[in-house]
This record gives structure tokens, sequence and C-alpha cells, in this order.
């Protein structure tokens, strides 16, 4: 894989958006867990031009419905300051989570934002929701 | 059409390009040991040389023409308009929240394809195999059901 060099001022934007994610598994592996739901835990390597490479996380869950991904996309996105998929897999069922003015927005892929402000029964109602619409 | 249907014809170009390389490249050496050939064709030797070098470039046209019909079907299900490439591409991204990257990518092809069109020495090197692959993850980004177009 190719290396990217990222600019000389990225390196503490870099750290600020991987701490954003992983408080963000974080968050969603203790609701997870509240829930019952397996969690397991993998690394993934992400390549931006602006940021260079970096490793976050990226969480799998079984649901008793089905499985589910939270899986970080880039920081450097179109329209937002970041993005993370949440999707049931293998149905690939997702909404998206953006970060817009400091905070994360779930929007459905038709481009609406999901009316439930991000929390704990927003993330468990849409992880019923992706995985139901998968059976 | 389906989304894999437009990943197909993306692919389907890319594979009709290695035909064509291997077609151009038996014909140019058919030319060379039996010259008879050419002349019954009414081809110049030249002709050939010439074919072989824009080949490549000639399909980055055609991927990218069906990239363009790709993104198109996927727009018509959004909004009613039709923008230019450039800014569809923005409008896309913006839409599904695709990383800059990609895009970046995406518009690095596009210019690559507007040289070509228009003649002028293409600013950016890229394989027709790195302009399907560019396309192609762009495309992926986009929910597979915007491509089913309703029926008429």
């Amino acid at each position: 894989m190719s290396s990217t060099t990222p600019p000389v001022n990225s390196a503490s934007e870099r750290q600020a958006w991987i701490d954003r994610v992983e408080n963000l598994l974080s968050q969603v592996r203790g609701w997870a867990e509240e829930e019952g739901w397996l969690v397991t835990v993998a690394e993934k390597q992400i390549t931006e031009r602006v940021l260079g490479d970096y490793v976050v996380g990226e969480l799998f869950m079984k649901t008793p419905q089905g499985h589910l991904v939270l899986e970080p996309v880039a920081r450097s996105v179109s329209g937002a300051d970041g993005r993370v998929d949440l999707y049931a897999w293998p149905s690939l069922n997702r909404v998206i989570l953006i970060r817009r003015q400091d905070r994360w927005v779930v929007r459905t892929d038709s481009g609406v934002n999901w009316p439930r402000p991000w929390g704990r029964d927003c993330f468990v109602e849409l992880a019923r929701g992706l995985t139901a619409a998968a059976a | 059409m389906k989304a894999h249907a437009f990943f197909e014809q993306i692919k389907g170009a890319e594979a009709e390009h290695r035909v064509a390389q291997v077609a151009v490249a038996s014909y140019q050496a058919a030319g060379g040991s039996r010259p008879a050939v050419l002349v019954r064709d009414g081809v110049e030797p030249e002709q050939i040389a010439r074919c072989r070098v824009r080949l490549e470039g000639t399909y980055v046209v055609r991927v990218f023409a069906e990239f363009e019909a790709a993104l198109r079907d996927a727009w018509a299900r959004v909004r009613t308009t039709r923008p230019d490439m450039k800014p569809l591409i923005d409008s896309v991204a913006g839409r599904w929240s695709i990383p800059t990257d990609v895009t970046d990518h995406v518009h690095a092809v596009r210019d690559l394809r507007n040289d070509l069109v228009h003649s002028a020495g293409p600013a950016v090197g890229l394989t027709l195999a790195e302009c399907r692959s560019r396309l192609c993850t762009f495309l992926g980004y986009i929910p597979f059901h915007f491509f089913l177009k309703p029926k008429k």
C-alpha cells in the first residue's frame, strides 16, 4: 500500500478525528453490551490525502436479529466533518453518521436526517430496524 | 437498471479494451509481415500505430461515458435537473457524504477525459484500470436502490 504524506498541520486534526471516532465506538460498544449483544472490535486502516495514514477501530455486533457493523469511513467527506457508517450485514441496509457542528447526525440513504438525536435510544432503535429490515 | 449492471458495463468496457489491444497488435504484426493485407483494407501502417497509441484513451472516454450514464440514472431518482458533470459529481458526493479523496480522484478522471476529448495533452496520466477503479469506487458509495429505475 502506498503511503501518503500528510500536511504538517494535520497531525492534531488527525488525532482529534481519531479521538472522536474512538469515543463513538466506545459509546456504541457500551450500549450494545448493555443490550446483551456480542461485540468484537477490529482495526481499520484509513488513508486520506489530508490526514495521511491512520488506524481506528471498527465494531462488529451480533444482535438477536442479525449482525451490525459500525465502520469509520473518512474525516474528509463532502458536506460534513466526517462519516461513520452503521449497517446490517449482509443486507448492507445502512444509515450514515455524519459529523456536523461538533455532533453526530444520523442520515438515511435517502438523504433524510433521522428525527431522533443520536444517543442510546436512537442507536438501539436503528440497530433493531436495520437488522429487522435485513431479515 | 440495477447497480451491478453499471459495474458490469464499466468492467466490460475495460475487457473490450484488452481485446482491442490484442487485435490491433495482431493486425499490426500481420500488416508488417504481409503488407498486402493493409493494401487490401486501405489502411496505412501509421494509422495502425496511431490507433495503438490512442486506444487506451479511447476506452477511458468510453468507460467515463458508462460512469456518466450510471450517475445520471441515480440522479434522476433524486432531482429532475440535468447538471453538467462537474456539479453533478459534487452534488452526488455531497448528498451521500462521499470521501473527498474519492471525489477528487473522479474529478481527475473527468479532467483526463476532457483532455482526451478536446485533444489537449492529458494533464494527469492514469491507466484505464486506474480510471475504472476510481469511477467504480465512487459509484459504490451510492445506495444500490438509487439505480433501480421505475418502470415507465
